[in-house]
């Protein structure tokens, strides 16, 4: 009887829908450019009733006869609703949604999640959003878009990798870079700015462990994915653009050789050397030797004059840069499928020496199989030739500038028209940057090759099945060609350039290295209202994942050396070579890994989640014992709980989330190398290395393998709050606001560092889970929908993020100097925060004790005769000898963190063919240690001896005032003096478009744009130095390897790298 | 659709075989040897060579590397000539601006020039051994080389049971023995000569917190010295003695060949006689706190060093070379020790005038190997008076045939770089203890006999007192044995680096203050040759030094290595 009963209901029903059946058809297109947009949804309002629009944007529906309402939507626009009354065609264009609220994330491994119901904090860029820099990298174009992150450019040197800190320091061997994806596989051969920026679709950054857990232990440092572009149904689309910028040195601490000098001199004014004859120049570029008068009457008011001409050796190294790049793009698709192709090439000039040149080719191609099932293959192939050398770039060519005496002319040429080397007298370190650029030259060619596939079927509604492999093959060439000199003028002299040899060497290291990531991730999403019945609103999802890394490092090292002297560099091969010298390195890893999750969403108003990953590597000591991480995270919009209803429409999204995650950083440490770092992942096992003469050593860094070293593991709590607000109806001002805040908090155990021991054990150092870190920081982003007129908009977005890191231990309660050679003194306490600087402070009172009481100027407990001394800028200086006075002992002079970094970004849009936008980066309450500056002040050859200070009575620029910064209590020790604050703002970027296709109102072509872009053109800052961004450290120590950048001694310009500043003029066009 | 489904899950179970816990152990280092490489003859012997060479002379190691340019040859011996005044090295890295400048310096009027840039040496490098300072502690350097020396040795000796050897083990067993004990009793030699107190550590990998005394670490170096001796003069086989020798100094670290047992155990006798001399000042009259050389020591070092029982001239010693493939050297075939720093007109290290002024009038010698600088240095950067000089070392000499070079820059295998003592140092020793025990002709002898080997062109010394004749003995050991790194020890035995309070010092009133020779005119200077800041020439100063007498323990092993109870001091009184 039921079943009857049953039977005949829906027989009516049915019957009831066809007798009231009609038609609406349309056609769903953008508002942007009028394109159709296939795949839209239609959906009959309070129905199931709905269809996705076709391949040219249009649709058909049955309808009631009554009509009833359609609703339109698709990802990322705004989704619209029309009655239909007794319309039979409705066709809609769609906007793109600045709410920017209904954007989906897809979250890596995990399931593609709309942002309002996200619990962990995702920051997600979008193609437009970022800038077209001029090397055309994804990290630079990053700089200001993320908030809480510090992304900075701390290097001008093309192909430099932006230094990345997401959410503080939590370990210290390997550096901070976080883990790069590409479309949801992992990149680690390719460097992130080896990619194509012109190909990026979106970006999102997932900062903290909290989120990377699905990541698992290597998740740590936070994730990078690059999500590149994929065609859109409809008729073929071609983009083209072309830009060429200029780029100059940054200087805006105006650094600069003293225009005087306090050479001994005779009574005509001319420098006079050691005999005291006049100074003229030797034979090959030598001056003999010069007397620097630094007595306390000496003056740095001598004019440069007739044999020693004042030379700029700022001028002389540095020149005007330019850079190119072109990008053509073809996408299109069907409603099975899709394709993109981009092809970019940049050449871009240092503005030192050398040229990174660049290609991409990329593509994407989408394909349904079957329904449900479908295949995308993305690959992408990049080819640079970088023929920068390291060694300018680790700031050996700045140091050599600034290190030799300005009356040393670079541009000179011996009789056979060679460079010179050295030029004796003039300066300790006097040598001559020029001379490597005549005689040493690099080439470092890569291949690098990303293809991936991913296999995607939905079997039914509830199961999903999803397969991913790629692969990052990189093969690099590197070359450094040093000619034989054994002819030139300089040898002759004994001043050879001996950084390798004068005979001449052929250098050449070839880099083979891959990654394989393969993945598989099931998801369960049971609906228990729709595919349960159960009447609940809540939704299920389980995800089960299988990951699989491998990764390998292989380096052929070659050498020849003895090279012919009679032929040009390019005409000599290895063959050649008297000797020859091979080696070859080896890194390996392999990890595999399970993740489960479990998530719960009820609506759209609350849901929680929980899961945990397990991994096993080869890096996991004897036992290979599996890591496991934890993770669970929770969020509820206050919004959508009904109570606040009459606010709903002003404040449409009040979302609090917070999220608990565990993830690691694998054991490993990173080896210097000219031709970009090594991984080294054996950390558990002491080596015993080949010598080159044949026999075994303990290797060069003496540190003892430790078979113990597990993974470093960190622990992040981030709570958040999501806020939408719509503050004036009505009106076009301030539509919308949204707002994202995150404060967050985690701690990282068991971190790596080798650890000193006593030398006598035959050890300096041991690998041991050595230091526990922690670190807090608040971030927040603020959009504003400023106004939205009919001809004129106007966004104005704003990032800000803090963060500090501290010591909480380490395991033999020591501290850990961080020396590196001659640059100022870092220290790792327990307790203290990272990036501490330690040294001497200079004097402010005459009064000033020691710890043991006694007065600094005495050394005793008898008080400092006042009349002996004064004070110059608040500090104490020595009459009798003018030299400014320090304390003795050490102290913390400062931090080098900044307190905050915050950037506005404000677009306008005028019309549809005019757009300005501009970009103030602003890094706070940073200190930089000026190493630079007072390895310059060493010899007088900083611009301040010029200036005039008032000692006592006396008025004059004395030089033994500014060389006692550097001399006094300990010969270029670390003094306060030298930490400088670095704040700055910046002038990121400023861009000007117009449309001529928009203003012409041109009909077949989309975009005819004309845009003029600036970058870095403006910057305020008190730093005395070029450039307060520029200070590559490297894990290594120092500038002077290819390491990844130290995490532990930031903020240190020692002889660094300055940007520049660009203009930029381009052109796109859109077919 | 079922395909499609077989198909994934193919894929998938493919995917899953990938993994296992076998292919994560089948990663493994590759790059280096492991311990495991010691089990077989080639891999110890290996260890052999590269602890012994590498650890303990050419490695450059990130805890003492300053930036300057690492290696023994370079950074222990730079410390050692800089601070015996042969040469000068203004620069800070590892803190050498402090090591080898005087507290104060006497110029010809009179006019005293206390050190410009701190106090004394002791208070400025005491200050300076400190963990805070990193790779520029000066104190460091060599006591890291020795230990890791040391080290090495330990492992072998731990290993050479355990491997098994091909022919005659017990000989090639004893040779490797033999071979780690006279390395270690080198690095005890050195350390005891250098510290005031060190650590006998006989286990691998593992120290003890029982610091003893400079003597008691030269006793140890005697007992290494002795049970290598008393292996070597075990061994008869001599097939495989040489096997392995041969494997274990390769051709290029080979002066007059591989040494024999016997004169082997004639180095290692020099070496001993050395040991006694350097640790004591020559005479109770002699300034500072080192105790004197009394006549039985005197007696051990004439016999030590004796015809049959010291190096012989045909004797194997024990040196580093570079070679015509520059891979194959431990030192940097250009700019890898001490000799080569110093040559070139435009040098890292320079050539003291205190150095020049004591060759002899007329010595080939001095115009081989020296030449005037364009122009002089003078106080360079301001750090004191006596880093100044009018010389530059001459790279592969000024021509003249058959006298002595000290330095051919680049020219493989031409410089020996003595690691141990040499011939030259045997018979100058030899000399010494016979003026000493009044045999002034007989020692003179030998040093006419160093002179006539190295080419000096000078005539024969007439004997006339013992005093005169261990001034020639002074003045020949520092032209003789210029870079071996014995230039501080003799500095220290003569008094000189003492402060002047207690008599030390070279000049006038000084414990040194002999008459020079300004090579530039010819003419004798009274005093030691001062360089001053008006560009003139002082030939009768008188230099402070007032160096340490020995290193304090670097912190750095203090610090995670803390004295037991009962442990010698380790800090140098003076």
């Amino acid at each position: 009887m039921k079943r009857l009963l049953l039977m005949y209901l829906v027989m009516l029903f049915t019957f009831s829908v066809q007798a009231q059946d009609r038609v609406v058809s349309g056609k769903v297109s953008s508002t942007e450019d009028g394109s159709p947009i296939p795949g839209a949804n239609v959906v009959l309002k309070g129905s199931a009733n709905g269809t996705v629009t076709s391949a040219d944007g249009t649709y058909r529906l049955t309808v009631p006869a009554d009509g009833g309402t359609l609703v339109f939507s698709f990802i990322g626009l705004t989704t619209s609703e029309v009655v239909i009354g007794s319309k039979s065609i409705v066709d809609i264009s769609l906007t793109a949604d600045v709410q920017q609220l209904s954007e989906i994330v897809v979250t890596g491994t995990g399931v593609a999640t709309d942002r309002r119901k996200l619990a962990i904090s995702v920051e997600s860029v979008t193609a437009d959003k970022l800038p077209s820099t001029p090397s055309a990298s994804i990290d630079q174009a990053l700089v200001g878009k993320i908030a809480g992150a510090q992304i900075s450019s701390v290097s001008g040197s093309p192909g430099a990798p932006v230094s990345i800190q997401l959410r503080g320091i939590n370990t210290l061997s390997g550096g901070t870079s976080p883990l790069i994806m590409v479309d949801g596989i992992q990149m680690g051969a390719t460097n992130l700015n080896q990619l194509d920026l012109s190909n990026v679709e979106r970006i999102e950054v997932v900062q903290g462990a909290s989120a990377a857990t699905i990541y698992g232990a290597q998740g740590a440092n936070g994730v990078i994915q690059i999500f590149t572009k994929k065609g859109k149904a409809g008729a073929m689309r071609i983009d083209v653009s072309a830009r060429i910028s200029t780029d100059q040195l940054i200087n805006s601490g105006d650094l600069r050789q003293p225009l005087n000098h306090s050479f001994k001199t005779n009574a005509a004014g001319n420098i006079v050397d050691n005999l005291g004859g006049e100074l003229k120049q030797l034979q090959a570029g030598i001056w003999p030797s010069v007397t620097w008068e630094n007595s306390p009457s000496a003056k740095n008011d001598k004019p440069y004059q007739n044999n020693t001409q004042y030379y700029d050796h700022i001028k002389q190294l540095f020149g005007t840069a330019k850079t190119t790049n072109f990008n053509i793009g073809i996408s299109g698709g069907t409603d099975k499928s899709d394709y993109s192709f981009a092809i970019s090439k940049l050449s871009q000039e240092s503005i030192i020496q050398g040229q990174l040149d660049r290609v991409n080719l990329s593509s994407n191609i989408g394909i349904t199989l079957a329904k449900g099932l479908t295949l995308r293959s993305t690959i992408q192939l990049v080819y640079s030739d970088n023929t920068t050398n390291p060694f300018s770039s680790g700031g050996g060519f700045i140091s050599a500038a600034m290190y030799t005496w300005p009356f040393a002319d670079f541009n000179q040429r011996d009789a056979q028209g060679n460079t010179v080397y050295k030029f004796g007298g003039a300066g300790t370190n006097s040598s001559n940057p020029l001379y490597a650029k005549q005689f040493q030259t690099f080439t470092n060619k890569s291949i690098d090759i990303i293809p991936s596939l991913n296999l995607h079927y939905d079997i039914s509604k509830v199961f999903a099945l999803d397969y991913k492999a790629g692969v990052n093959y990189q093969v690099g060439s590197f070359s450094r060609d040093t000619q034989n000199q054994t002819l030139t003028s300089s040898y002759a002299y004994n001043q050879n350039y001996y950084t390798t040899t004068p005979v001449g060497q052929y250098a050449q290291a070839k880099t083979n290295q891959y990654n394989i990531n393969s993945l598989v991730t099931g998801t369960v999403k049971l609906d228990f209202d729709k595919d349960l019945k159960l009447g609940i609103p809540l939704v299920a999802t389980t995800l089960g994942a299988f990951d699989y890394r491998r990764t390998q490092f292989n380096r052929n090292y070659e050498t020849y050396t003895g090279l012919p002297a009679y032929a040009p560099i390019d005409q000599v091969n290895g063959a050649q070579a008297s000797s020859t010298f091979a080696t070859e390195y080896i890194d390996e890893f392999i990890t595999y890994g399970f993740l489960i999750n479990q998530r719960l969403d009820y609506k759209d108003v609350a849901g929680i989640s929980g899961g945990f990953r397990t991994d096993y590597a080869s890096t996991f000591g004897a036992a290979r014992t599996p890591f496991t991480f934890p993770r669970a995270d929770g969020y509820i919009n206050l919004a959508k709980l009904g109570v606040w209803e009459a606010l709903s429409s002003s404040l449409p999204e009040f979302k609090l989330r917070a999220a608990y995650g565990e993830a690691g950083i694998q054991p490993v440490k990173y080896i210097g190398d000219v031709m970009g770092a090594v991984p080294y992942h054996y950390l558990r096992t002491t080596a015993l290395d080949v010598g080159n003469y044949g026999g075994l050593y303990f290797s060069n860094q003496q540190e003892g393998g430790n078979p113990q070293l597990g993974v470093e593991k960190t622990k992040e709590t981030d709570f958040g709050i999501d806020v939408g607000i719509s503050p004036i109806k009505g009106s076009p001002w301030l539509n919308f606001i949204t707002g994202s805040v995150s404060v967050w908090d985690r701690s990282s155990a068991a971190v790596i560092l080798p650890r000193s021991v006593a030398p006598s054990n035959g050890l300096n150092k041991l690998q041991d889970n050595y230091i526990g870190l922690s670190s807090n920081g608040v971030q927040f982003s603020l959009n504003f929908d400023m106004y939205s007129g009919s001809n004129f908009s106007w966004d104005f977005n704003t990032i800000f993020g803090h963060s500090t890191s501290r010591v909480d231990y380490t395991s033999d309660g020591k501290d850990i100097p961080l020396t590196y050679g001659s640059a100022a003194t870092y220290t790792l306490r327990p307790g203290e925060t990272i990036g501490s600087v330690y040294g001497y402070k200079a004097l402010t009172d005459i009064n000033q004790t020691n710890s043991a009481g006694n007065y600094y100027l005495t050394g005793t407990t008898t008080a400092p005769v006042a009349a002996n001394y004064t004070y110059v800028n608040g500090r104490v200086v020595e009459l009798a000898t003018k030299q400014v006075k320090f304390t003795g002992d050490k102290y913390a002079l400062g931090n080098t963190t900044p307190q905050f970094n915050m950037t506005f970004t404000n677009s306008f849009t005028y019309k549809d063919y005019l757009t300005f936008s501009f970009q103030v980066d602003w890094v706070y309450g940073t200190k930089v240690y000026n190493q630079t500056k007072e390895w310059m002040y060493s010899e007088g050859l900083h611009g301040d001896y010029d200036k005039p200070v008032t000692i006592g009575s006396e008025t004059g620029p004395f030089t033994a005032y500014y060389k006692s910064f550097y001399d006094a209590s300990e010969s270029n020790g670390t003094k306060d003096y030298f930490l400088e604050d670095a704040s700055f703002a910046r002038l990121r970027n400023l861009s000007l478009g117009f449309d001529f296709a928009k203003f012409f109102h041109l009909q077949k072509i989309n975009k005819i744009q004309l845009v003029l872009t600036g970058r870095n053109l403006v910057t305020i800052t008190n730093y005395t130095g070029f450039d307060p961004e520029a200070n590559q450290n490297t894990a290594s120590g120092g500038t002077g390897s290819q390491a990844p950048q130290n995490a532990t001694q930031r903020g240190l310009d020692f002889w660094s790298f300055p940007n520049f500043k660009s203009y930029q003029v381009g052109l796109n066009l859109s077919f | 659709m079922k395909n499609k489904i077989i198909a994934f899950t193919l894929l998938s179970t493919l995917l899953l075989s990938q993994a296992c816990i076998d292919e994560l152990a089948k990663v493994t280092l590759r790059n280096s040897a492991t311990y495991g490489a010691l089990s077989s003859e080639i891999g110890l012997l290996a260890l052999a060579k590269g602890g012994v060479y590498n650890n303990g002379f050419g490695a450059q190691y990130n805890s003492i590397d300053d930036g300057l340019g690492v290696g023994f040859f370079i950074l222990v011996y730079g410390i050692h000539e800089s601070m015996g005044d042969n040469i000068y090295v203004p620069w800070g890295n590892n803190n050498f601006k402090f090591l080898d400048n005087p507290t104060d310096i006497k110029i010809d009027n009179g006019t005293v020039f206390p050190m410009p840039i701190g106090t004394t040496q002791p208070f400025e490098i005491k200050l300076r051994n400190d963990r805070a300072y990193g790779s520029s502690n000066p104190m460091l350097v060599e006591w890291t080389y020795m230990y890791f020396l040391n080290n090495a040795c330990n492992i072998l000796l731990d290993n050479v049971d355990k491997t098994t050897f091909s022919g005659d083990a017990a000989t090639k067993k004893a040779t490797v023995k033999a071979w780690a004990r006279f390395w270690k009793g080198y690095a005890y030699s050195r350390l005891g000569a250098m510290y005031i107190g060190g650590l006998i550590v006989d286990k691998s990998n593992i120290t003890n917190g029982n610091y003893v005394t400079n003597t008691a670490i030269l006793a140890e170096a005697k007992n290494q010295f002795d049970q290598s001796k008393a292996l070597l003069a075990g061994i008869t086989n001599l097939v495989d003695y040489t096997a392995v020798m041969t494997s274990i100094m390769p051709s290029y670290v080979l002066e007059k060949g591989i040494p024999t047992p016997a004169a082997f155990i004639r180095n290692i006798n020099t070496l001993a006689a050395r040991n006694i001399l350097v640790s004591h000042k020559v005479s109770s009259t002699t300034p500072g706190p080192l105790p004197a050389m009394a006549a039985a020591d005197w007696t051990d070092v004439k016999t030590l060093t004796a015809t049959g029982s010291g190096i012989a001239a045909t004797d194997g010693v024990f040196v580093t070379k570079t070679t015509s493939n520059p891979n194959l050297s431990i030192i940097d075939p250009f700019f890898g020790a001490a000799g080569p720093y110093t040559a070139t007109n435009d040098p890292t290290f320079f050539v003291s005038e205190k150095l020049v002024q004591d060759f002899r009038l007329g010595d080939k010698r001095a115009d081989q190997n020296f030449s005037l600088l364009a122009s002089p240095q003078i106080n360079r950067r301001g750090r004191g008076l006596n880093f100044g000089t009018r010389w530059y070392l001459e790279d592969g000499g000024n021509g003249l045939t058959g006298v002595y070079t000290y330095t051919h820059t680049g020219d493989f295998g031409v410089d020996s770089h003595y690691m141990g003592a040499s011939y030259e140092e045997n018979v100058l020793m030899q000399a010494e203890a016979r003026i000493q025990t009044n045999d002034i002709a007989g020692g003179t002898a030998l040093i006419d006999a160093v002179r006539n080997l190295q080419g000096a062109g000078l005539a024969a010394i007439v004997p006339t007192t013992a005093a005169a004749g261990l001034e020639e003995i002074r003045s020949e050991r520092r032209v003789a044995l210029l870079f071996r790194g014995l230039a501080f020890y003799d500095s220290r035995r003569l008094g000189i680096t003492n402060d002047k309070s207690i008599g030390g010092g070279r000049g006038p009133g000084g414990a040194l203050n002999v008459p020079g020779i300004d090579h530039v005119d010819g003419s004798v200077v009274s005093g030691a040759i001062i360089m001053f800041n008006d560009g003139t020439v002082q030939k009768n100063s008188f230099i402070n030094y007032n160096y340490l007498n020995f290193f304090d323990v670097p912190k750095n092993e203090l610090e995670f290595n803390s004295p037991l109870t009962g442990s010698s001091i380790v800090a140098s009184p003076n």
